[in-house]
């Protein structure tokens, strides 16, 4: 009797390596936005310096918190995938995907309170204020901006690892795509390590 | 074809949660030196340090170059070097100009 065997080729060390390469360009392009940033302040010390004082640390901190805690929750996931407890896993995403909402949510309070003040680009109450004012709330809006454009990317990457693994897609021996979306992740929560300090602590 | 499953060894749970109490208190440390009088720029070496350490620990642990293959520590390795490279080139140029 003939037998038809269907084999599924899967490299994931090649996926792994093809996240981390992605990885790193997300990473020049951050760090090229932050040495943007700091010849800036160098430049217009005095204006960045009163400018910082703008923006609230309590929410900040806030922030990096829940940022942190979900990277938590997300490594917990590919731990409990990797033992089978598939609904754990889920549970735990879902959680994720809330922390980072909740992110986005403070970020958006944050920013109305700036639009409020008229401290956005092209404002005529910014463009009054000192260059050092205007490159800094630039920058703030742009970076931070370019960071919550990232975590609402991560989002929709989690939501498709979730529709994975409730398609059974996703087994303790087919990790790639979850890895690859906590790797994602996790240089969302690396971002933001930098720019807390940078926009929120040194003034 | 060869079916590959490669997984990456992980310490389990107990290590993101150690992870993260460390990335909190690192945190929190930095918004505590803000608070803090020293010497002009030494709070803002500080708190640069501790951020530097906070990506390593997620580079390390949460990301799990600890755990992973070594070719691909090496290129982590590289890749942020240059990255340094890169900074340290254009601040000089930038001050010495």
């Amino acid at each position: 009797m003939e037998q038809i065997q269907i084999l599924q080729h899967r490299d994931d060390t090649a996926s792994r390596i093809g996240m981390w390469l992605f990885i790193f360009t997300e990473i020049f392009l951050f760090a090229g936005l932050f040495l943007v940033f700091i010849v800036y302040r160098f430049k217009y010390l005095d204006g960045f310096h009163l400018a910082a004082k703008e923006l609230n640390v309590t929410i900040g901190t806030i922030n990096s918190i829940i940022l942190l805690f979900s990277g938590m929750t997300m490594g917990f996931s590919f731990v409990a995938v990797q033992k089978g407890n598939n609904k754990f896993a889920l549970a735990l995403l879902i959680l994720t995907v809330l922390l980072g909402i909740i992110f986005l949510v403070n970020k958006y309070f944050e920013w109305r309170i700036k639009f409020q003040h008229g401290l956005y680009p092209g404002s005529s109450e910014l463009i009054a204020l000192s260059k050092g004012d205007v490159m800094f709330f630039g920058l703030y809006f742009f970076m931070t901006g370019l960071h919550a454009l990232h975590l609402i990317a991560g989002l929709v990457f989690i939501i498709v690892v979730i529709g994975a693994i409730i398609r059974k897609r996703i087994t303790p021996e087919k990790l790639a795509l979850h890895e690859n979306c906590s790797l994602y992740w996790h240089l969302v929560d690396l971002v933001w390590i930098f720019l807390f300090p940078l926009f929120y602590l040194i003034n | 074809m060869a079916m590959e499953a490669t997984k990456s060894k992980t310490s389990g749970y107990r290590m993101y949660l150690i992870t993260f109490i460390e990335l909190s208190l690192l945190t929190l440390l930095g918004v505590w030196l803000t608070t803090v009088n020293f010497i002009s720029g030494l709070t803002a070496t500080l708190i640069l340090t501790i951020a530097a350490i906070q990506a390593l620990i997620v580079l390390f642990y949460n990301m799990h170059l600890k755990f992973t293959e070594k070719i691909l520590a090496i290129f982590a390795g590289l890749a942020i070097s240059l990255m340094l490279l890169l900074i340290i080139v254009t601040m000089l140029d930038y001050i010495y100009r």
